[in-house]
């Protein structure tokens, strides 16, 4: 122990004594430690922290699929859930969860949340009971939705101040008075959630009523169902009864699924569900963290090397007075530790900063991102960090440091020629490989963003520009007869109203409705051809289905390419007028007008609606997936709860935000608005995940850039300095400056074209990682790698040349003399 | 350059004063020195007295602070850097009394450097090379590196490197210095067959047995050459 502290003493006095050395060295790896604390963080909360609901393992999502379509978890239909709570002998239970949007009134400042209907067995299925008051029971329901909810800790902080009299309260959920029975415990999520907006109200609704115009329709599929398995039962049996009763209902239910499209019932851990998407993305960035931890401990071990040879008259002298090799690595060790210590310490500090920024930054796409945060996993993973990067950083050194030719150190012989490269080859070995992951970091970053500017350019279909948008849910109460905007005719009498209040706006140059924003999500409706059924190899047609009023395509300036946009259609018998968009047409109508063409909505006995236009492609679901067939009608025909409307502005679209909110509230001052925002933002949203994984390999390859080049400058301001002499006989023999230039550039320049070499190959073996997170360019773009490798070569010749330069002004006498 | 030029090296009032902070030291005043073609002059003196001051000038690795200095008809005092390493290239061979071979080189590759900085095509290269190493007796240790040669055979090596260009003329700073009396006599031997066939040394020493291999001694002193001094075996 006595050792310890001894060796610590000397520790610290020996690198107070080279400030510069020590504030270079902990600064290199606080950043190093602290860019990987801080993707742990997200890794931690995200990937590795058990969900918080009781036996997590036991829990699985339920979904369906149409492999034909390329369709994986979709939401599955009351019937189904109840079939497999019966019939899935593996589930000891499962409970369904139906999102909604819901408004809240009566109690201080409308607002719109996102709620879901729950079975009543929700949370005794999770295994969370409220933190305050009860849980649901079957009669909550009361056959159909009950009047009961239970909220979210931070709505009840947000609404009621956190107040325990707020249980038995009575609010308005859409019109309906609901009491408040229970609060969640803080930090409970719900398990399958919009990143975006977390949900903060439930309410009971009976899943098994038989009304077919309720829920009883195995092909209404709203339902994200989690099911918990009996204990010691597997994934792969809850899969085989799916499979049975797929097999059963396709003979069962032929109308509801569909053998052509491939419907299928999946089940998968719930873990798995939640973040089995984003796995690649963080450990790529743990990956890149990675590279950038090993950049800064070779740049460290770089420096303690320079500085051994320095020091190695003191070790020799250690060694020569009795010392061990053993105590002079521990001695040396001590060293790397404390400054690995240090640098963790401050790298903690810059993760405690990271981690809030990554929340902020990840919160609009990554499941859990509000988990994230340092707790005592991460605090391990440092202090593991600290301890792996000290000893690998340090021990290199330290065991050649330990083992000097004490007769040459000491009597200072071995004049007759210049050093030798032993120490050389190691750190020139430590530079090659922080070129290599330099440029595989940098190769990621480059593919990302030349991904990420193919996205930004891709067309939406629409000009963004100048557009708000905003949104609105118009109640819809339990008993949705005795709301106030039940009727088609209640609904298009608020949105004239509304539609006629932001006109009068100044600067509301245009304002139109859609049902939906793209980029928000799906609509997906299945329809026929008159005249031309389906083939029975065909899977069924399906189309995104976007009811707007008949200015919405000038509006949105999408360009009508044949025929007309929607009328008015203000007569309800009239047929539907029905626009396509470009690919619907070349489809169906390779050759030929589809202008005129009769379609019928949504099945056998659905509306019947004629071609009257086609407009360009929207891309209405992902800006990374082309258009899909999609076809518009007029939102006067189909009118629902929720609209959008998009307003064309004459200046900055937010800064007409407060005048459009108030007059909509002159129509209605109980109806919340929200996702008031630029559609240049709604844009944005749909980027993010791209964007974060971007931003966050930028960074980190800018980082394992700038550490690299530090190194290549280090290492060959180091090796000039030791060159100085061999300089001084080059020029006594005749070189020229031009030759030392070339001496100096030549040696840099050869181990950064290794490196450049290993790290290309580098890069090609790990482009396979990337490839998910690519739009529009190869993992293996020649161009990106050459840029790159180019840059990063440019920049090193750079580094070289300032060491070069001065070696060109060595003046030889000195260099003779001084030797 | 034509060795016929008579004197081969004329130094004129040759100065050399060092600035450190704000002291002055004059490590050379007014020199005045000829060096005939193919003569064999031993520069000697105490420490300190400016012996390698005048080698560094004589050999263009420094310049006079005063004075001229005319080097086979060429004055090449007011040189620029470039130039002056393109003449050393050409004209002049050193030997270091450290040896100073390039530890990262092989033997053969130490004595090519200066012809490749000369400039020369790589066979020509070769046959020069060959030929020097061939002259000190080191032919066969061609490939080895210098750690792997005694003292004796590493001073051999930096002659033959000094002398594979064939310079005007060739400056030795204290050539057996570091060697023991054995391997010092046989480098002085050497650098006699050199001059025997024509080469023109200078060579600085300390050591009293070797002044008399030259023909003619300059002593210096303070920084100036001690007249009445020099000796001219030749002359005597």
């Amino acid at each position: 122990m006595d050792a310890f502290w001894r060796d610590l003493r000397f520790a610290l006095r020996g690198l107070g004594r080279s400030p510069a050395f020590t504030a270079i060295a902990v600064l290199t790896l606080a950043l190093g430690i602290g860019a990987n604390t801080a993707i742990f963080s997200v890794v931690n909360a995200v990937l590795l922290r058990p969900l918080a609901y009781a036996e997590p393992d036991r829990l699985v999502a339920l979904s369906s699929g149409f492999s034909a379509r390329g369709v994986t978890n979709a939401p599955i239909s009351a019937p189904e859930l109840n079939d497999y709570r019966r019939e899935v002998d593996a589930l000891q239970d499962a409970s369904g969860a139906w999102p909604i949007n819901i408004n809240l009134t009566g109690y201080g400042e409308p607002e719109r949340i996102a709620a879901a209907v729950v079975s009543p067995n929700f949370f005794s299925v999770l295994g969370v009971p409220p933190a305050l008051g009860r849980d649901f029971t079957n009669a909550d329901a009361g056959g159909r939705i009950g009047y009961v909810a239970l909220i979210s800790y931070e709505l009840w902080q947000r609404r009621f101040g956190g107040d325990p009299s707020a249980i038995g309260k009575t609010v308005r959920l859409d019109d309906d008075p609901m009491t408040i029975i229970g609060v969640m415990p803080k930090g409970f999520r719900h398990p399958i959630e919009n990143t975006a907006s977390p949900l903060e109200l439930w309410a009971p609704i009976d899943l098994t009523n038989p009304d077919p115009d309720f829920v009883n329709n195995r092909q209404a599929r709203v339902l994200s169902v989690v099911g918990r398995m009996k204990p010691g039962r597997t994934v792969a049996e809850v899969q085989r009864s799916l499979d049975a009763l797929r097999d059963r209902w396709y003979e069962q239910y032929p109308d509801a699924y569909s053998r052509s499209a491939g419907w299928r019932a999946d089940v998968l851990p719930l873990p798995e569900r939640l973040v089995g998407k984003v796995r690649p993305a963080l450990l790529i960035l743990l990956g890149a963290v990675g590279c950038v931890l090993l950049i800064g401990c070779a740049n460290v071990a770089n420096l303690l090397l320079a500085r051994a040879t320095t020091r190695g008259r003191e070790i020799a002298i250690r060694t020569a007075m009795g010392g061990t090799r053993r105590s002079i690595i521990r001695q040396l060790l001590t060293e790397s530790l404390v400054l690995a210590a240090l640098g963790g310490a401050l790298g903690l500090l810059i993760a405690v900063w990271g981690t809030s920024a990554l929340s902020d930054l990840a919160a609009v796409y990554l499941p859990r991102a509000r988990e994230i945060g340092i707790d005592r996993p991460v605090l391990a993973f440092t202090a593991a960090l600290i301890l792996v990067t000290g000893v690998g950083f340090g021990l290199l050194p330290a065991l050649q440091a330990s083992r000097p030719d004490l007769q040459s150190v000491l009597k200072d012989s071995g004049k007759g020629m210049t050093a030798g490269a032993r120490r050389n080859r190691l750190r020139s070995g430590l530079v090659v490989l922080e070129v290599a992951l330099a440029l595989v970091l940098l190769a990621g970053a480059g593919l990302l963003l030349r991904s990420f500017e193919r996205l930004v350019r891709v067309e939406p279909g629409f000009n963004p520009d100048g557009l708000l948008t905003l949104q609105i849910w118009l109640p819809w109460p339990n008993a949705p007869e005795k709301g106030r905007y039940f009727t088609p005719r209640q609904r298009l009498g608020f949105y004239d109203r509304t539609v006629a209040a932001v006109e009068a706006v100044p600067g509301a140059r245009q304002v139109a409705l859609a049902a939906q924003l793209p980029l928000r999500g799906q609509n997906e409706i299945g329809f026929d051809i008159v005249d031309r059924p389906v083939d029975p190899d065909e899977p069924s047609r399906t189309a995104e289905f976007r009811p707007v009023t008949a200015n919405y395509f000038e509006a949105m300036e999408i360009p009508l390419i044949r025929g007309r946009t929607v009328g008015v259609q203000s007569d309800s018998t009239a047929p539907v007028d029905a626009v396509i968009n470009r690919t619907m047409a070349a489809k169906y109508w390779p050759n030929e007008d589809p202008v005129g063409r009769q379609l019928r909505l949504f099945g056998p006995k659905g509306p019947l609606a004629n071609i009257v236009g086609v407009v360009g492609d929207v891309r209405q679901v992902r800006l990374d997936l082309p258009a899909k067939e999609e076809i518009f009608v007029s939102m006067r025909r189909f009118t629902f709860q929720q609209a959008a409307f998009v307003i064309r502005t004459d200046g900055r679209p937010d800064e007409l935000a407060g005048a459009v909110t108030r007059a909509i509230r002159t129509v209605d001052p109980e109806q919340p608005i929200f996702g008031v925002m630029p559609m240049t933002r709604v844009l944005a949203d749909a980027g993010a995940e791209r964007r974060f994984s971007l931003l966050l390999l930028t960074l980190f390859a800018g980082i394992a850039f700038v550490l690299s080049v530090i190194g290549i400058y280090g290492v060959m301001a180091y090796a000039t300095s030791q060159r100085r002499h061999e300089i001084g006989i080059r020029m006594a023999l005749g070189a020229g400056s031009r030759e030392v230039l070339g001496l100096v550039l030549g040696q840099g320049m050869r181990l950064v074209g290794i490196g450049l070499v290993l790290g290309l190959s580098g890069a090609w073996a790990l482009s396979r990682v990337l490839t998910s997170q690519l739009y529009g360019v190869s993992a293996r773009d020649p161009l990106t790698y050459l840029t790159v490798a180019m840059l990063l070569g440019a920049v090193a010749l750079a580094a070289s040349y300032l060491p070069a330069r001065r070696a060109m002004r060595v003046d030889p006498m000195s260099s003779l003399r001084s030797e | 350059m034509a060795l016929a030029i008579d004197p081969l090296i004329r130094l004129g009032g040759i100065s050399k004063i060092f600035h450190t902070d704000e002291v002055e030291t004059h490590a050379l005043s007014k020199i005045d020195l000829d060096i005939r073609a193919g003569e064999y002059v031993a520069v000697c003196g105490p420490s300190g007295c400016g012996k390698t001051s005048l080698l560094s000038i004589l050999g263009l690795l420094d310049t006079p602070s005063e004075g001229s200095y005319v080097l086979a008809g060429e004055p090449v005092s007011t040189l620029s850097a470039a130039q002056r390493a393109r003449v050393r290239a050409r004209a002049i061979g050193f030997i270091f009394q450290a040896f100073n071979l390039i530890g990262d080189l092989t033997v053969y590759e130490n004595v090519a450097l200066p012809l490749k900085y000369r400039g020369m095509g790589a066979e020509e290269r070769r046959g020069a090379a060959h030929e020097a190493l061939e002259r000190v007796g080191l032919l066969h240790r061609l490939h080895h590196y210098p750690a792997q040669l005694s003292g004796g055979q590493q001073q051999r090596a930096a002659v033959a490197r000094a002398v594979a260009g064939k310079p005007v003329v060739l400056l030795a700073d204290e050539p057996t210095g570091n060697l023991d009396s054995g391997s010092g006599s046989d480098v002085m031997a050497l650098l006699r067959e050199l001059h025997q066939g024509g080469a023109t040394l200078i060579v600085v020493t300390h050591d009293p047995r070797y002044l008399r291999e030259a023909q003619r001694s300059v002593y210096l002193f303070d920084g100036r050459l001690v007249p009445g001094a020099h000796t001219d075996r030749e002359v005597a």
